[in-house]
């Protein structure tokens, strides 16, 4: 405690604001009416150097921005700023005292006060430990809201391999298991699709024998059958057979009975049976004795014409003017001894033809295969055939004895064209 | 881990030690979505081994989902437009998908990458989709050279993969009229699994049961020609193998007998194999499944009346008689009743059922309908009279 008795070279006065200090220019308000400096805490004094003195000197405080001075200065910038535009707004103060009055303050309370203005002041000396370094203005922080919570991170807290391998562990062991599991049931479920294919293969192995088994017992009934229908057959057939050769055996007998008698009676019929002799006089000589009175009668209607000739000849010559006599006449004497003696008319006719184209000598005509087409074959000829059928000699040696026949067949041949020509003179005559 | 030797069994761990990624079983493909089976096939057709190896394996994982079988058919196609029709057109016809992608894989010089390959197109004739796709690509060859493999797992699955595309009878007819040297590998085969593997000369005879069944005459007289009649009656005979190898081989001869009625040749190379005697010996086997297949043979037979009459000299109908007695297996009896029916045509094998007739009429009343209806069958022939 410093001790008031001090004297001071200048006495120490209390620090004010840099707001309050004493202004450039002087004010118009009455001294009063200013208001009064008031003190600054020093403890927010920028002026005052804070910290060890002894250090080596630092930025002084004053030269580096406090923020909470910063603060507060601008808090009272904004108040001093807000009390004059309070004081400008306030209400009206006291008008001037009227001419020959003065206003003056009159303490009114029931208690008096002595109003002074030298305030009892008493003059205390500090001063900051020099080791002591202020405490760094803390920032302003609004009031908390909420509860606060408190939490430490320990060992252990954050990762835990046993928790934290747990559902990578079951993942795995899950799908192993899984996955061995799908193949237990695949191979479950294949042993049993093969069981249900061994047994079904076992019914229709079973079933395709009793279906064999039925078709060859079918089969075998099926071809016995056959067996019997064609033995039935058989046998109908062999007793169709014999009912067949009995009735034909009896037929047989029945008609092999007459049969050599009509078989007799109709080669008798044809002509099978016959007098060699007579047939031989029949067919030969008989023609030959006809052609040979042919030719005769021939010669003598030839030799009549010749003669006929010269007599007409004769009488032309004596009769010169005598008209020639005309043909048909000359037929009508030879139609008219046709009518007497057809074999003269048929020479007389065939008198021109026998010239042009046959000669008596030389009767031709067709051959006829064998000389047994038209007539009857010669007693040879039967001969040949009932001896040997099957012998081409046979048939080769009538040939030779056949033209005789052939020679009577060209005369019997001659004689039916001449026997033609006639009746073509008759018809001519006739028309005549 | 280095590849094992080729007789050792294979298996998937035993990926050769490449620095690729994809050789760490943890970081799996599922995790490229949509994405990873295209991206597997492609890898499949890299040339690096490792790679492509990896690729197989991961397919091989993959492919048993069938959602993921239709991806692998399809990777390649335009998406939008792969409805069900297109894809069995596309498939079939257009280099697309898994399957011509794994044609080089097949013949692959690795007997390990073969194996994957053929295990792929195991996986993938295992649907229909696939097995479409397999037959119009013509690996059907390349698996049928495959069957001689000096690899016991790749004749294996060549084997499984045939047996998967021989199901029905357009599948084998379309197979015989291309390849009809199948027949003459298979019976190779099972003179050559006779040596070396049981299992796999089931499955010889399990593939080529499937033909001898959906071929048809054309076949079994194929077979015939190459003496297959008498191998698989030496086979049974010689009781070589397990139950599944004599079942197998019985159920191939009544493939054949089958035919008895239609191809001459069957009843004759039967007398001549002496078949019946040995059908007949079989029905005394052990296994259910033996005896069915011997009586499913005998049954087939005996509608040949030479062969009946064999049977019956040989003493058939006892068996049958213990067989009807006896046994409860549907598939037995069903074919026991049906042999039953046959051979009563005999007159001798008539009498001979007659003490047992009772019983054949009681079948009449069991509750499978196909035992039943061959019950009924047998009284019927039984008490046939003239």
């Amino acid at each position: 405690m410093m001790n008031a008795q001090y004297a001071y070279a200048s006495e120490p006065r209390p620090a004010v604001a840099a707001t309050q200090r004493k202004a450039k220019y002087r004010s118009d308000e009455p001294a009063g009416n200013l208001p009064p400096n008031r003190p600054v805490n020093i403890m927010y004094d920028r002026r005052i150097y804070r910290g060890n003195t002894y250090a080596s000197p630092i930025l002084p405080a004053y030269t580096q921005p406090d923020a909470l001075d910063q603060q507060r200065q601008m808090q009272f910038k904004r108040k001093l700023k807000a009390a004059r535009r309070a004081e400008l707004q306030r209400r009206p103060r006291t008008p001037d005292a009227v001419e020959g009055r003065i206003h003056m303050e009159v303490q009114t309370e029931l208690y008096l006060e002595e109003l002074s203005d030298t305030v009892p002041e008493a003059a205390v000396g500090t001063q900051t430990d020099a080791f002591l370094d202020r405490a760094p203005s803390p920032l302003y922080v609004p009031a908390k809201l909420g509860v606060d919570v408190a939490t430490q991170i320990v060992d252990g807290d954050l990762f835990d391999f046993d928790v934290e391998v747990e559902p990578l562990l079951e993942v795995l062991v899950g799908k192993t298991l899984d996955q061995a599991r799908a193949e237990v049931l695949e191979e479950a479920e294949l042993a049993g699709l093969r069981r249900r294919q061994r047994d079904f293969a076992a019914r229709r192995q079973a079933e395709l024998v009793e279906v064999q088994r039925l078709e060859q017992a079918e089969r075998r009934r099926v071809e016995e059958k056959e067996r019997r229908k064609a033995e039935a057959a058989r046998v109908l057939a062999e007793k169709q057979e014999s009912a067949a050769k009995v009735a034909a055996a009896s037929f047989a007998a029945a008609y092999l009975a007459n049969l050599v008698p009509a078989a007799l009676a109709s080669l008798q019929d044809d002509g099978f049976f016959y007098n060699a002799r007579e047939r031989e006089i029949q067919q030969m000589f008989l023609p030959w004795l006809t052609s040979q009175v042919d030719a005769r009668v021939q010669r003598l209607d030839v030799a009549r014409q010749l003669l006929d000739g010269l007599l007409e000849a004769a009488v032309k010559q004596i009769t010169p003017a005598a008209p020639a006599p005309a043909p048909q006449a000359q037929a009508a004497p030879a139609s008219a001894a046709a009518d007497t003696d057809p074999a003269a008319a048929a020479t007389s006719n065939n008198s021109m033809a026998v010239d042009s184209t046959n000669q008596p000598d030389q009767p031709t005509l067709p051959d006829n295969g064998g000389g047994s087409g038209s007539g009857a074959p010669s007693t040879d000829e039967v001969s040949a055939k009932a001896t040997d059928d099957g012998d081409g000699d046979a048939t080769a040696a009538p040939e030779s004895e056949a033209q005789p026949a052939d020679a009577l067949n060209d005369q019997q041949g001659d004689r039916q064209q001449s026997e033609g020509e006639t009746a073509a003179a008759d018809a001519s005559a006739e028309e005549t | 881990m280095p590849v094992t030797a080729p007789t050792a069994p294979l298996t998937t761990a035993t990926a050769s030690p490449a620095g690729h990624a994809y050789n760490d079983p943890t970081r799996q493909n599922w995790a490229f979505g949509h994405r990873a089976i295209p991206k597997l096939i492609g890898e499949v057709q890299s040339s690096d081994e490792a790679l492509q190896l990896q690729a197989l394996h991961s397919l091989t994982c993959r492919l048993h989902e069938p959602v993921d079988v239709q991806e692998a058919l399809v990777a390649g196609a335009d998406r939008e437009f792969c409805s069900f029709q297109v894809v069995r057109v596309l498939t079939c016809v257009l280099d697309i998908g898994a399957v011509p992608a794994i044609s080089l894989s097949l013949s692959h010089a690795k007997p390990l990458v073969r194996a994957r390959a053929v295990e792929i197109v195991v996986l993938l004739t295992e649907h229909e989709q696939g097995r479409a796709a397999v037959l119009g690509h013509s690996h059907v060859e390349t698996l049928i050279k495959l069957i001689a493999d000096p690899e016991e797992a790749v004749r294996g699955l060549a084997l499984q993969a045939l047996w998967n595309v021989s199901q029905r009878t357009e599948q084998v007819q379309q197979i015989y009229t291309t390849l009809p040297h199948i027949i003459d590998h298979l019976l190779r085969a099972v003179t050559a699994e006779k040596s070396r593997s049981y299992q796999l000369l089931a499955r010889v005879l399990e593939t080529l049961h499937h033909f001898l069944q959906h071929g048809g005459a054309p076949v079994v007289a194929h077979t015939l020609k190459l003496g297959a009649l008498t191998t698989l009656t030496k086979l049974l005979k010689s009781h070589v193998g397990g139950q599944a190898v004599r079942a197998a081989a019985a159920e191939d001869l009544a493939a054949i007998c089958i035919h008895v009625t239609t191809l001459p040749d069957v009843a004759k190379q039967a007398h001549d194999a002496g078949l019946v005697p040995v059908l007949v010996e079989t029905m005394d086997d052990p296994f259910g499944a033996v005896r069915a297949a011997a009586v499913q043979a005998a049954m087939a037979l005996s509608i040949h009346v030479v062969s009946k009459q064999q049977l019956v000299a040989e003493g058939v109908a006892e068996k049958l008689v213990r067989m009807v007695g006896e046994d409860q297996d549907e598939e037995l009896l069903m074919n026991a009743l049906t042999a039953i029916a046959s051979i009563s045509e005999d007159y001798t094998a008539r009498y001979a059922f007659q003490d047992v007739i009772g019983l054949i009429e009681q079948l009449k009343a069991h509750p499978n309908r196909a035992v039943a209806k061959a019950a009924a069958s047998a009284v019927q022939v039984v008490q046939w009279r003239p």
